[in-house]
């Protein structure tokens, strides 16, 4: 089944005309648990470039995480281990490379800011120790040099009083002071590539706004690209160029965010817009959750034969219960894998 | 700590994954049957249990399997080292050492028992107190247990032994009264965490009484974990009044208890190296046996493991 | 940070003040009477000497009295005379505390090295067959009897190869006392420091650092190992007073003329005197280890300095 979605991606990519700046393809990673083996993601392909914003959406469990911790090859390995697939950056396969060669690509190529800017800190290392290693290790600066970088840096995510800041400890800052530290670290090396894992998630409403706009102003500026990871429709209404909407481990809906807000093909993205209060490009963010979808996640130990989602969704047939759905074109540069969304009514909620 | 728990435990800790896992509630029955699984699927709690398993049945049938009597001298010729009449050969007296080995069994169970009975019942009296009293009360007397923690449990027995003096029981006493410490802190943070169990509340709401509370409410649920704690106890009284009998402050001779023999070996052992061994095995196994089960089952109560 | 220190100082003299207490009415918890006791063994003692006796140490007057008059001896540095001897008994014991500080402190060495090392590379390499031999044999070292060891050590290194002399105080009496000590204590940190080391490794901050692109080592050892430090101390902290328990034990096994060695006589010559002020030295050295350690914590993790 995994074949379809991938033969699909690589269809559209192939007439592209510029080359992605990072292309991810049919890529499985399975975690080894007491139940018996989970696919935590099961033929991923996607391509994301400069200067766009990629955002991938899901409940905990989709595989959107895992998806990006195997792009910086850092999934947990026991239990974890990324058995196909491909990731293209600069003619690479970056599952091919040795650690090494890897640790010249993390943190100065491709980037990765985490969900929690509490813990994500070593807390007994001080912000200009945990700043300044990353920025001399792969810019070769001196250590004099690379504080005034790290000085740079801070203000560009707007940081009052720098000089300080970085004499600080994590616990002595909140949690947006240092979600916005982990970003001027992520972006330190003018990375190519910004992996967002659930950036503001953890943080307060006010300042999730606030470290949006950060993001979006330096991807402007440095034309990084972004692969936004959240389950949060709000944020990727106010941020995203376009979106993958992920369930169960694979791709069920892929297109621009216009597309995918206008007319969803999928009843899981519509599931995922009917818990937005109303809809709005530039609605307020909110910290919408997913709740409101009736059932639970498959187990990925145990996945059904057919779509993943027909226990949970209202429009399954025998057939979606028998067999997973293609994922195909349904309208230009649109694609799904429901065998119903051509008998979806109107409107683009539940 | 073995492979396959940490793993689990590193699964358990990826918030991918973890509501996969989670998938399934379980009943209180299934839960006690996961329990006895995932000890009995530990391999070393399972080594554990069986060794625990074998001393006792070596202590309750030692006058079957001992081939002597402990105390007959001259079972053998003096120090004759080990062969078929005589499995660990014999002492300085011509003791059949297999013989004094097996009795010994007898009463190192009967030190651990009583010696942990002693530091469990009073520990958790003291913990379960200091956590429901609260107050000044709660202050001197968590305070006083940790005082005695400090100070380890050696000094603690040599101190009991020295006001008691020397003698297989008082050793016995002397460990159990330098465990209450420890015990007393398991129990008293046990009972913090069930004094805010809405259980509790609703039995202070509905005007129990103090006695009714701690001895009703609060102490069947704080027995569960002692008794886990207690299983690792038991090598550590065990290793305790050993080690005070060695010193000459415990089981006196001709007490077969193993401190003892090695204490009284060791002036044979550069002739008789055997005198010194077979104690020495016989103690270290009996701790380990515990550590093994009370680490096994640490693990299958551990809180990360079991996705609550 | 200075609330802190200040804290932890005056529980350090909560705690000594609960020993003394402790310790000055350990006599009283002596059955029978404490006199007859302690001079059962010497021969020809009259009735008017034990009553002379009673009355030196105090033993005739009430309870609180008798700790007041206690603590006025103590705070001058009188811990009274050995029954056995008359001889003053802090004269007695700061003759052999640096034995035992030094098998001790040696043994801390050794056990941290090797602890410390073998934890951490298990941890590292979890659920690997190194991992699981390492903490197989710190399982059994973990269960081996102090006492068992040091015979064992003695019988090959003394007895059979005649490496090392069997007894005497000498450095060269050292080692085997200070490995007996050592190793036991070191299956123990080995434990300990792979679960915390465990717990350090699954942290968020871990994978941030590898995120960066840092190499193996910087991150193992800048972060993992830097973060892991702050319970790691306090676990050789706590290893400490029990190794100085342990030491009691091991000094009696090789004869190592230690304060250990000491107690364990004054024990059997029930000299009460010398007993109570083993137990008093006993608790200032934990007590003194338990502040240095609160100063290390200090320098280690920046949440204590700056709060």
């Amino acid at each position: 089944m995994s074949t379809t979605a991938a033969e699909m991606e690589t269809s559209e990519s192939s007439q592209a005309e510029i080359t992605p700046t990072l292309r991810v393809s049919s890529l499985r990673a399975e975690f080894r648990t007491d139940s018996g083996t989970a696919i935590a993601v099961d033929g991923m392909s996607y391509d994301v470039h400069a200067g766009e914003t990629l955002a991938i959406v899901g409940e905990s469990g989709s595989g959107k995480s895992v998806t990006s911790l195997a792009i910086m090859g850092l999934i947990p390995n026991p239990p974890g281990r990324v058995t196909a697939g491909e990731v293209w950056f600069e003619n690479h396969d970056l599952l091919k490379l040795s650690e090494r060669e890897m640790q010249k690509i993390r943190g100065n190529k491709v980037s990765m800011i985490f969900q929690e800017p509490m813990t994500s800190l070593n807390p007994v290392l001080s912000i200009e120790r945990q700043m300044v290693e990353g920025i001399i290790e792969h810019l070769d600066l001196s250590p004099h040099a690379a504080r005034q970088h790290a000085l740079d840096m801070l203000k560009r995510v707007h940081i009052p009083d720098p000089e300080s800041r970085l004499s600080e400890f994590p616990h002595q800052l909140s949690g947006g002071m240092l979600q916005r530290i982990m970003i001027a670290m992520a972006l330190s090396c003018n990375p190519m590539v910004l992996l967002a894992d659930e950036p503001t998630t953890a943080l307060d409403v006010t300042i999730q706004a606030q470290i949006l706009n950060i993001m979006c102003d330096l991807r402007d500026e440095f034309d990084t690209a972004i692969v936004l990871i959240t389950h949060d429709m709000g944020v990727v209404a106010e941020m995203a160029d376009r979106v993958i909407i992920m369930y169960a481990g694979r791709k069920v809906e892929e297109g621009t965010v216009t597309n995918i807000f206008q007319n969803p093909q999928h009843p899981y993205t519509r599931g995922l817009l009917g818990a937005l209060p109303k809809l709005g490009f530039a609605g307020p963010v909110g910290s919408q959750t997913l709740n409101e979808i009736p059932g639970i996640v498959p187990a990925l130990t145990d996945l059904p034969a057919g779509c993943r989602f027909a226990a949970r969704c209202s429009y399954a047939t025998e057939q979606c219960v028998a067999q997973y759905p293609p994922f195909e074109e349904k309208t230009t540069a649109h694609w799904a894998a429901c065998w119903e969304s051509a008998n979806l009514p109107e409107g683009n909620q539940e | 700590m073995t492979d396959t728990n940490v793993q689990a435990t590193s699964v358990v800790a990826d918030p991918e994954i973890r509501p996969v896992i989670n998938g399934g509630q379980r009943s209180g029955r299934g839960r006690t049957i996961r329990f006895m699984q995932a000890v009995f699927g530990n391999r070393g709690a399972a080594i554990g249990f069986i060794l625990v398993l074998t001393l006792v049945l070596v202590a309750i049938f030692a006058s079957w399997i001992a081939p002597f009597d402990s105390d007959q001298m001259g079972a053998g010729k003096r120090l004759s080292p080990p062969d078929a009449s005589h499995w660990f050969g014999t002492d300085e007296f011509g003791r059949d050492m297999f013989s004094r080995v097996v009795f010994g069994a007898r009463l190192t169970i009967q030190v651990g028992v009583i010696a942990v009975s002693i530091s469990l019942t009073i520990g958790m009296l003291l913990g379960l107190i200091g956590g429901y009293a609260g107050g000044w009360l709660e202050k001197i007397l968590m305070r006083s247990v940790d005082v005695l923690f400090s100070f380890t449990e050696t000094l603690i027995a040599l101190a009991a032994v020295a006001v008691l003096g020397p003698s297989l029981t008082n050793a016995m006493i002397a460990v159990g009264i330098a465990a209450i410490p420890f015990y007393a802190r398991v129990a008293y943070s046990v009972t913090l965490v069930e004094r805010n169990r809405p259980y509790f509340e609703a039995a202070v709401a509905a005007g129990a009484g103090h006695m009714r509370l701690l001895f009703r409410h609060l102490l069947p649920n704080i027995i569960p974990p002692l008794i886990v704690v207690a299983t690792l106890g038991v090598s550590a009284a065990v290793l305790a009044a050993a080690g005070l009998s060695f010193l000459g402050l415990g089981a006196q001779p001709p007490s077969p208890e193993w401190g003892a023999m090695l204490s009284s070996g060791r002036d044979y052992f550069n002739r008789a190296p055997w005198i010194m061994l077979y104690p020495g095995l016989a103690i270290m196994i009996t701790v380990l046996a515990f550590n093994l089960l009370g680490d096994g089952i640490r693990e299958a109560l551990d809180p990360r493991q079991r996705n609550t | 940070m200075l609330n802190y220190l200040i804290r932890r100082i005056l529980s350090a003299v909560v705690t000594i003040f609960v020993t003394t207490i402790a310790v000055a009415m350990l006599i009283h918890l002596v059955p029978g009477d404490p006199v007859q006791i302690m001079y059962a063994q010497s021969q020809g003692t009259t009735p008017e000497h034990l009553e002379q006796v009673r009355q030196s140490l105090g033993l005739d007057r009430p309870l609180v009295e008798q700790y007041v008059m206690y603590m006025q001896r103590v705070l001058q540095g009188d811990l009274g005379h050995t029954i056995r001897g008359e001889q003053p008994v802090l004269d007695l014991l700061l003759l052999r505390l640096p034995n035992t500080l030094l098998l001790t402190g040696t043994a801390l060495l050794i056990a941290v090295s090797i602890g410390l090392t073998f934890g951490f590379i298990a941890a590292y390499k979890r659920g690997s067959w190194v991992d699981t031999s390492l903490m197989t044999t710190a399982i059994l070292g973990v269960s081996m009897p102090h006492f068992w060891l040091g015979l064992i050590l003695l019988f090959f290194f003394a007895v059979k190869l005649q490496w090392l002399p069997v007894a005497g105080n000498n450095l060269e009496n050292l080692i085997l006392p200070a490995i007996t000590l050592g190793v036991t204590n070191a299956a123990i940190i080995a434990r300990l420091t792979r679960s915390s080391m465990i717990d350090v490794f699954d942290q968020d901050f871990v994978r941030t650092a590898r995120a960066k692109g840092l190499t193996r080592a910087a991150v193992l050892y800048k972060h993992a190992l830097r973060a892991g430090l702050v319970p790691i101390v306090t676990m050789i902290g706590l290893q400490f007073t029990y190794m100085m328990g342990g030491a009691i034990v091991v000094e009696n096994v090789f004869g190592w003329n230690g304060v250990g060695r000491m107690a364990i006589q004054a024990i059997f010559q029930r000299d009460y005197p010398l007993i109570q002020g083993f137990i008093l030295m006993f608790a200032l050295v934990v007590v003194t280890v338990s502040i240095i350690l609160d100063i290390v914590y200090v320098w280690l993790d920046p949440r204590i300095r700056y709060d």
